[in-house]
């Protein structure tokens, strides 16, 4: 137990939002969010239809100091009553996390306070707790731009993969559906709007990965048949319209399918017990039909579903801070030279074992 | 006024610690990559070598570029997140401007400081003395020659120089002329924005490039 509050200062940079936030723990173990600023970069990368690496850098970089001093602000904490500083280290578009973390470096240098080097995915995992009690152990399904991952979280810092994207992550697929659309960047949204007035069932698309004995995703080939589509049909508002509709009904049967394969695995799994709790976490977590598809799925495997405020569950630097508290408490702090890393995976072994997606040099992305 | 020069836009990882009368401590290490890890130990290193507090540091001079993009943001980052808390002034300055200052040290020559931006271009800038009479630009190698040519030079400087038929005669930036130099700045003039070369790759859909 402490018995002085911890308030951590968290930077977030991995993406397209560059994110501060101020958290403080108080000595009953109370955890508030003091603060919360997120910057989208939306309009920057909007006439490319996704995010351009090096145009999410360039932002990060302008405006990063802006959005930390301005997160202390509305705080109103000075820097001195930091405890610490988190920023996300890694995974992400690298240029962004340099950005952030050594802004982070500067800071705990100019303050003296130590530095906590946060994983982006360990953020995401953890963030369910900054609004709700939420016990380890939890199946945890991250569904993003940059992921698509279930992940078994018994606790800080111990997470079991059990299924992860082979290629694109679910985001992706909405972002290149928007795109061969011309619908606008970012594309869920755009894509939830338009399939609101299509037939789910109207063009056939493939389930990858149906009925396998894993609880891996693939989201390339249903892009490109999504583009084949597209190609085949009268490029209408009706026709666009339809295959909305039916490639949103992809997604959701195949996040159907492959999460309740992970719920028999978390289950079987001695170590978890009822109540099963399911958490969802991600930028597509904010579409309503995948919202209602995990709600039936919850229903029938006997899971509680949990899904964070739409604020915690986009990226944010909150869930940072989360995670830098909760490290901070631990002692585990970073080195000044720590590295930006554009791969990282939660679960290391199984990635490297078995790596589910990315090879090469920068190592397995999941 | 101690103040931190930092640099970190080409190969070189480069610190140094000044006051007007003095070189307090610096350090330049050929590392080519991974400035992101080195450069704040590197800080950390000068300071406690010469028992100063960071608290103690009262501006920070950065190289804004040309160079390296991720790596001119590493400095550029760090200074701005050392000057937060006191919210002390941060100066940038570009590579062209610290060469054309340590070839000319009087300043009272003109000075064509000429920087090689690979894909065929070079970035340049010209100085009389202390004045900036051409802002950097980038433009292709002949043109370039063409511009230069025409504008007149007393001396030339920087890895462009070799398509001048002229050796480079200063090999990195100095990180203490850095901090000398920004005592003349202010944020104002000389914000601590990075100085990018040419705009980000990236292509509009139907392949019309920015």
């Amino acid at each position: 137990m402490q018995d002085m509050p911890i308030t951590i200062l968290g930077i977030e940079s991995s993406c397209d939002e560059t994110a501060a936030a101020v958290l403080r723990r108080n000595a009953n173990g109370d955890t508030k969010v003091l603060s919360s600023i997120i910057a989208s970069q939306d309009e920057e990368h909007r006439p490319y239809g996704g995010v351009v690496p090096e145009i999410a850098a360039r932002a990060h970089m302008q405006k990063v100091d802006s959005i930390i001093d301005q997160a202390m602000k509305d705080a109103s904490i000075d820097y001195d009553a930091l405890s610490g500083i988190a920023a996300t280290s890694g995974p992400g578009l690298i240029g962004g996390v340099i950005a952030g973390l050594l802004s982070a470096k500067g800071l705990a240098m100019a303050t003296g306070k130590p530095l906590i080097a946060v994983n982006h995915l360990e953020g995401h995992a953890l963030s369910p707790r900054l609004s709700a009690p939420c016990p380890f152990p939890y199946l945890l399904l991250l569904v993003s731009g940059g992921h698509t991952q279930l992940l078994a979280v018994k606790g800080l810092g111990d997470y079991e993969r059990l299924g992860s994207t082979v290629d694109d992550a679910a985001g992706e697929a909405f972002d290149k559906t928007a795109r061969v659309m011309t619908l606008g960047f970012p594309g869920g949204p755009a894509v939830e709007r338009l399939a609101a007035n299509g037939n789910p069932h109207a063009i056939k698309l493939p389930r990858p990965f149906r009925g396998k004995d894993h609880a891996n995703f693939s989201f390339a080939g249903l892009k490109t048949a999504v583009a084949r589509a597209f190609e085949a049909s009268d490029k209408s508002d009706a026709a666009k319209a339809d295959i909305a509709a039916s490639f949103q009904q992809a997604v959701c049967d195949v996040i159907f399918e492959r999460t309740s394969k992970a719920m028999d695995m978390f289950t079987s799994d001695s170590s978890s017990q009822a109540p099963y709790r399911f958490v969802v976490a991600g930028g597509v977590a904010a579409n309503k039909a995948i919202r209602e598809t995990l709600d039936t799925l919850c229903a029938q495997k006997g899971f509680t579903l949990t899904a964070p405020p739409m604020k915690y569950c986009t990226d944010n630097a909150a869930m940072i801070a989360l995670a830098g508290i909760e490290h901070y408490i631990k002692g585990n702090f970073a080195a000044l030279d720590v590295k930006a890393r554009p791969r990282w995976p939660l679960d290391d072994k199984a990635a490297a074992a078995n790596p589910a997606s990315g090879f090469g040099k920068k190592g397995p992305k999941s | 006024m101690i103040t931190l020069g930092l640099d970190t836009s080409g190969a070189w990882c480069s610190a140094a610690i000044v006051d007007e009368a003095r070189l307090i401590a610096s350090c330049t290490e050929k590392i080519g990559r991974g400035h992101a890890e080195r450069l704040a130990p590197m800080v950390n290193d000068l300071l406690s070598l010469e028992n100063i507090k960071a608290q103690e540091i009262q501006r920070v001079a950065v190289c804004t570029g040309p160079g390296s993009f991720t790596g001119l943001r590493v400095a550029l980052a760090f200074a701005r997140g050392f000057a937060l808390p006191r919210k002390i002034p941060v100066i940038g300055l570009s590579a062209l401007e610290v060469l054309a200052a340590q070839i000319d040290p009087h300043q009272d020559k003109r000075v064509v400081s000429v920087m090689d931006v690979r894909r065929g271009q070079l970035c340049w800038a010209a100085y009389d003395g202390r004045a900036e009479i051409q802002t950097p630009v980038t433009m292709t190698i002949p043109d370039a020659k063409t511009n230069i040519k025409k504008l007149g030079y007393d001396r030339l400087v920087g890895d462009g120089a070799t398509y001048f038929d002229q050796e480079n005669s200063i090999s990195h930036i100095s990180p203490s002329a850095l901090a000398w130099i920004s005592m003349d700045h202010n944020p104002q003039s000389r914000p601590a924005n990075p100085l990018y070369s040419r705009p980000p790759d990236a292509k509009l859909p139907g392949g019309i490039s920015l």
